[in-house]
């Protein structure tokens, strides 16, 4: 009888274990592995397989959580970055300034998420920051742009602007669609991906 | 013996649900995503347009506010299923996804696009050259760059013009 009983609790054990450990894998629960790792571009993370029949299972699976619909790699690249230039973690409570120029890509854009994968929940407007936006106002090619990141509107009102008021523990995504083949073929020698340095934080001077 | 069966035991139905809930991860998202859009009165074989994506409008994760969305259901259980939608004047996809969130089907919707529609089949009934295999359900989505409001009403009045519906 106490085998029977080991083999039972075992199994019970085994099977919450086992799922307990796909969930957090999977990207299920919060706090856990984001949407893929496999490339890093100067912390710029990004995952080839993503939307494709080729994903292994645990990219798959948060691939769905975290970004459903995603597209091949061939129609776009999502690159998904959560700290500052320094390591520090994106935060609500600072403020940043990303700076950039040309993607090997027919449109980019980036845009900023809570950790709930969703847009924050503000009313301010400013939810994204394109490659429309770098060609009106720093000329058609955009190839020296910045604007700033801010829970709030900067003095200079003209300076460009995405709010993470109510963002959180927020993360920037780059998207860039149609990218290039040399892209594909080597990120790390193709891509100069945006920079993110932070100005200043609640409660710091300056 | 007393503690190694149990522990191969342990190990053994820990990797049995390890894999089963995995698997399970994406198809059960998906079926969330096919009751929300149905919850949100977005009928089968038909193109809607989504709002223009705000943080009060987002029905998906991570949507991209500079993009004007259109959604189709489809199932292709009772039938085949033709899937087209016009061109735009910068950049547009028109995407495909299975009921496993796998993205096996995209065509450029841009000024250069040559796309003429695709017909989705069982893959049991696929015996059409150029035909997409799809068992079940799926997810016809358009996506145009539109980042005003005047260029997401003109990309949302297109999905009068796009297809998504039974083939007789």
């Amino acid at each position: 009888m106490q085998w029977v009983i080991r083999i039972i609790v075992a199994i019970i054990f085994g099977v919450n274990f086992g799922a307990l450990s796909a969930l957090w894998l999977g990207g299920m629960i919060s706090g856990s592995p984001s949407i893929g790792n496999a490339i890093n571009v100067d912390e710029w993370r990004s995952d080839w397989s993503i939307g494709s029949e080729n994903a292994d299972p645990y990219v798959r699976a948060r691939v769905a959580r975290n970004g459903l619909m995603g597209l091949r790699k061939e129609e776009a690249v999502y690159f998904l970055r959560t700290e500052d230039d320094a390591g520090e973690a994106l935060s609500e409570t600072c403020t940043y300034l990303v700076s950039g120029g040309t993607f090997p890509a027919a449109w980019w854009s980036i845009t900023l998420y809570d950790a709930d994968n969703r847009l924050p929940m503000n009313d301010d407007a400013r939810l994204s920051f394109d490659q429309s936006a770098a060609d009106r106002l720093y000329g058609e090619g955009g190839s020296d742009w910045s604007f700033v990141v801010s829970a709030s509107a900067p003095e200079r009102l003209e300076t460009p602007w995405v709010s993470s008021r109510e963002g959180g523990a927020f993360d920037l995504t780059l998207r860039l669609y149609q990218p290039s083949s040399a892209l594909l073929d080597d990120p790390g020698a193709t891509l100069s991906p945006p920079s993110i340095e932070r100005l200043s934080c609640d409660g710091e001077a300056g | 013996m007393r503690i190694i069966i149990p522990l191969i035991v342990f190990l053994i139905s820990g990797l049995l649900g390890h894999f089963f809930v995995l698997g399970g991860i994406p198809g059960f998202i998906m079926g969330k995503a096919h009751q929300t859009f149905e919850a949100q009165g977005i009928p089968e074989n038909q193109f809607v347009a989504s709002p223009r994506q705000t943080p009060e409008t987002q029905r998906i994760v991570r949507p991209s506010p500079d993009l004007a969305y259109a959604i189709c259901r489809f199932d292709t259980t009772s039938g085949p299923v033709f899937i087209d939608a016009p061109k735009w004047d910068g950049y547009g996809s028109l995407s495909i996804f299975n009921a496993q969130t796998d993205n096996v089907f995209v065509a450029n919707l841009g000024p250069d696009s040559d796309f003429s529609g695709i017909e989705v089949r069982r893959a049991a009934a696929n015996t059409r050259e150029g035909a997409l295999a799809l068992n079940g359900r799926g997810i016809a989505l358009i996506r145009r760059l539109a980042p005003t409001q005047e260029t997401h009403d003109l990309a949302s009045s297109l999905v009068a013009d796009s297809r998504c519906e039974r083939v007789q």
